[in-house]
């Protein structure tokens, strides 16, 4: 597949100009899948804390505070790979985003803002906080979607179009809510954990409308896509994805069900059900789009930089990758599991 | 794009820019500053300078939370605001946000949590190292800012090939002649609103309790701060000016303001510039003999504003915003010499001010910030209508037609949040100016 495409473009495989490209629409790739999945429990629980009962919020707050310097950091090195990577697919992409990419920024801006603020603020004024904070989610949540919405349809505009985007966004902040409880119930026991099997049973349906939804959607809006999908040489392809899909849906809304009688060891099994449900996804679109930005129009070659831009750019990459990993290995090793109390600090003497 | 629409997109744009520069400003200002903390606690071994670190730690993570959430809104305005920018200059502003944003994100995975939360478990020298760096990564995420917003403002370095910038020497868009300059501009603008943020909490502070050693040492620091950021953001400008008014000609036109072509300069210290009738009402100067840096004909006339055929910046705001930073500035300086006096024959004693002198140098607060913000709009507004001096206008670049009613909702939702953030940390600085700070803690994988 790679020789053909290259061959397609004039290039060899080993020229610079061909694999370059390719090889920051990979890493562009891992960041993208990196912020839904790890920045994407943040946002769920987020979401959850507006609609959780006065007294449990602080409580859910409080188990997103180790990892919120990690999490807001992924949509950063994203925006910044495809500045320096990309450059020329602003206009065709962001340029057709105006209001989701907005909404997205503001939701970030008020996430990022107010979870840190609450942190600082006296106990009289971290609810106000706290609420800029869930709606800050609320709104990421919602732009997510709704960009994933306008995206698949390859920006066409209408009434239609626009209906379709709005019920992705309401469908992601669904998908979101389930990522986020069904991390909350692996975190934490007690009636929180209660409550988030409640808030994750109603969450999965809409999550399964929001998967089906943009696959079928794209499937029929684009040519080239449906008969990606749809060679018959490649028929094992489609039933796999679809198999494991239904399978997670299936498997998670029956641990689900029986979560509130289950023993504590099993209560990773949804998050990890909904993290692969999440990849499938992803690994979908991805597979879809590539080797497009824009669906027929603009490729990753048509949109990368020169190659003395991109080699500068991955010996920046070089640089950093070392110090994301360690520092990502370092802080979310101990995201699963039911999380622990701090220790008290030593004083010495 | 309709006028309406270019006003609006640049509301936002200015809004979000100006917000996300004022607080990396007060950031990095604050960052040396705490490392000057940092070392005399180390040094004397005495509690006040750590006392002092430790309350000014949390105006520094206020700043810092700010700044760095503000820069995502700026970074997606760069594409739904300006979705051609990077279309032509992608090759230049592409690699500089990107070295902005992993520069930032090394030094803040390393670095920052240790400063923040880890004091207790590092030495105290491992400690004052962390604080250094995290001044070094905060100044050189500046940099390559600053170094954009140079490039913008005469883009040298790069050249302009079928619509497209390619760049030619990275050495000259990262040191010419303007980088260091807007650089060390931004660093000692954060340095100013820093130590003038120190004098007014000071005097808040001790306008209830008697001051203790740390007060004393913090306003004599920052009365001899902001002394020497006046001289030095004074002599940055006026080096500044030099470079700018001669690369931007109707700039420095804008500013005298100079109306008409002619033999003489209009150079007027104050007036009301009235754009219509191309005159000035209320005008306080009169003709002078053409100062070096305006823009004159091989014969000898003064190149007036109806001299570049419309492609001149809007004269009131030009005008109005660099008077504004200018007077800001004299009267700060009034001020400071002033408090400066004062102590010199009195101590530098915040005890024994009194309401007139607390007021005044919570007032020097505003003036500090009046002086950047203004000084930031001037350099913005004086290059209009260019987004890339002399090659790129701001009206090329914007989104072709954007829904006005959306346009105008999405601009007031920004202005609403930047307000209520704002509102929020002076809420919360007159909160721990009133109460003291108590540490906030986070731990890793535990909660």
């Amino acid at each position: 597949m790679i020789e053909s495409l290259a061959a397609i473009l004039g290039l060899g495989a080993q020229d610079p100009a061909f694999w370059m490209p390719l090889a920051f629409a990979a890493v562009f790739f891992a960041i993208a899948v990196a912020g839904v999945i790890l920045d994407g429990f943040d946002v769920g629980v987020g979401c959850l804390s507006l609609i959780a009962p006065r007294a449990l919020r602080p409580r859910m707050l409080s188990l997103l505070s180790p990892w919120r310097d990690a999490n807001e950091f992924w949509m950063f090195l994203g925006i910044g790979l495809y500045a320096a990577a990309f450059p020329y697919a602003w206009s065709d992409t962001l340029g057709r985003l105006y209001v989701p990419l907005s909404l997205l920024a503001l939701g970030t801006l008020l996430r990022s803002a107010c979870f840190e603020l609450r942190l600082r603020a006296p106990v009289e004024l971290q609810g106000r906080w706290q609420f800029g904070f869930g709606l800050g989610s609320l709104l990421t949540a919602f732009a997510h979607g709704a960009m994933l919405g306008r995206i698949v349809v390859g920006y066409e505009s209408g009434p239609g179009y626009t209906g379709f985007a709005i019920a992705m966004g309401g469908c992601t902040v669904a998908a979101y809510g389930l990522l986020g409880a069904t991390w909350l119930m692996m975190r934490e026991a007690g009636e929180l954990r209660v409550r988030a099997v409640t808030w994750a049973r109603r969450a999965i349906r809409w999550t399964a409308v929001a998967a089906v939804g943009v696959s079928v959607v794209l499937d029929f809006s684009n040519a080239g896509v449906f008969l990606k999908w749809g060679n018959e040489t490649r028929g094992w392809v489609v039933g796999a994805t679809w198999g494991l899909l239904l399978a997670c849906f299936v498997l998670a809304e029956m641990t689900l069900q029986r979560m509130i009688n289950h023993s504590y060891r099993a209560s990773a099994v949804p998050f990890v059900l909904v993290l692969t449900m999440f990849g499938v996804v992803l690994g979908g679109l991805a597979y879809s789009f590539f080797p497009y930005l824009v669906l027929d129009e603009v490729t990753i070659w048509d949109a990368a930089a020169p190659v003395d831009t991109l080699r500068l750019g991955l010996s920046a990459t070089v640089v950093a990758l070392p110090v994301a990993l360690i520092f990502n290995l370092w802080v979310y090793w101990r995201m699963f599991g039911r999380s622990r109390p701090p220790e008290p600090p030593s004083f010495p003497g | 794009m309709t006028q309406t629409a270019l006003f609006l997109s640049l509301a936002q744009f200015l809004t979000s820019f100006g917000f996300m520069l004022a607080f990396l400003a007060l950031e990095l200002g604050l960052a040396w500053v705490l490392l000057y903390f940092r070392l005399r606690a180390r040094a004397g071994g005495a509690s006040p300078w750590m006392l002092a670190y430790r309350f000014w730690v949390r105006v520094y993570a206020l700043s810092l939370i700010l700044s760095f959430a503000a820069a995502i809104p700026v970074l997606l305005q760069l594409g739904t605001l300006w979705p051609d920018f990077m279309e032509k200059a992608g090759e230049v502003v592409g690699p500089l946000v990107a070295a902005a944003v992993l520069t930032a994100f090394v030094f803040k995975s390393s670095f920052l949590g240790a400063m923040l939360y880890g004091q207790r478990r590092l030495s105290d020298a491992a400690h004052t190292l962390m604080v250094f760096m995290v001044a070094v990564g905060a100044s050189l995420t500046a940099y390559w800012i600053m170094a954009l917003m140079a490039w913008t403002q005469v883009p040298i370095g790069a050249s302009l090939v079928d619509g497209r910038y390619q760049v030619r020497s990275w050495l000259t868009i990262l040191g010419g002649r303007l980088a260091p300059t807007l650089f060390g501009l931004m660093t000692v603008g954060g340095l100013m609103v820093a130590a003038a943020l120190m004098l007014a909490v000071t005097a808040v502070r001790t306008r209830t309790r008697p001051s203790d050693e740390g007060d004393r040492g913090v306003y004599a620091t920052g009365l001899r701060l902001l002394l020497a950021c006046i001289l030095v953001q004074g002599a940055l400008a006026a080096d500044l000016g030099r470079v700018l008014m001669p690369a931007q000609p109707a700039r420095a036109a804008a500013v005298v303001p100079q109306w008409h072509s002619g033999p003489r300069a209009d150079l007027s210290v104050a007036a009301w510039p009235d754009a219509e009738r191309q005159a000035n009402d209320w005008e306080w100067g009169r003709p002078i003999e053409a100062p070096g840096w305006l823009a004159r004909d091989p014969g000898g006339t003064v190149r007036g504003l109806d001299h570049f055929s419309g492609m001149t910046p809007p004269v009131f705001a030009t005008y109005w915003t660099l008077r504004v930073a200018l007077f800001a500035g004299g009267l700060l300086a009034l001020a400071a010499l002033a408090a400066w006096w004062r102590g010199w024959r009195l101590g530098y004693e915040p005890d024994g001010l009194r309401p007139l002198g607390r007021g005044t140098l919570r007032l020097a607060t505003v003036l500090a910030c009046a002086i950047q913000v203004a000084g930031l709009a001037h350099m913005f507004i004086g290059a209009m209508p260019y987004a890339i001096y002399g090659t790129v206008t701001l009206r090329e670049l914007g989104a072709a037609a954007p829904d006005m009613g959306e346009h105008a909702g999405i601009t007031l939702a920004y202005v609403l949040v930047y307000a209520a953030l704002l509102l929020g940390f002076y809420q919360l600085l007159r909160h721990i100016t009133r109460y003291g700070v108590v540490p906030v803690a986070r731990r890793r994988g535990r909660a």
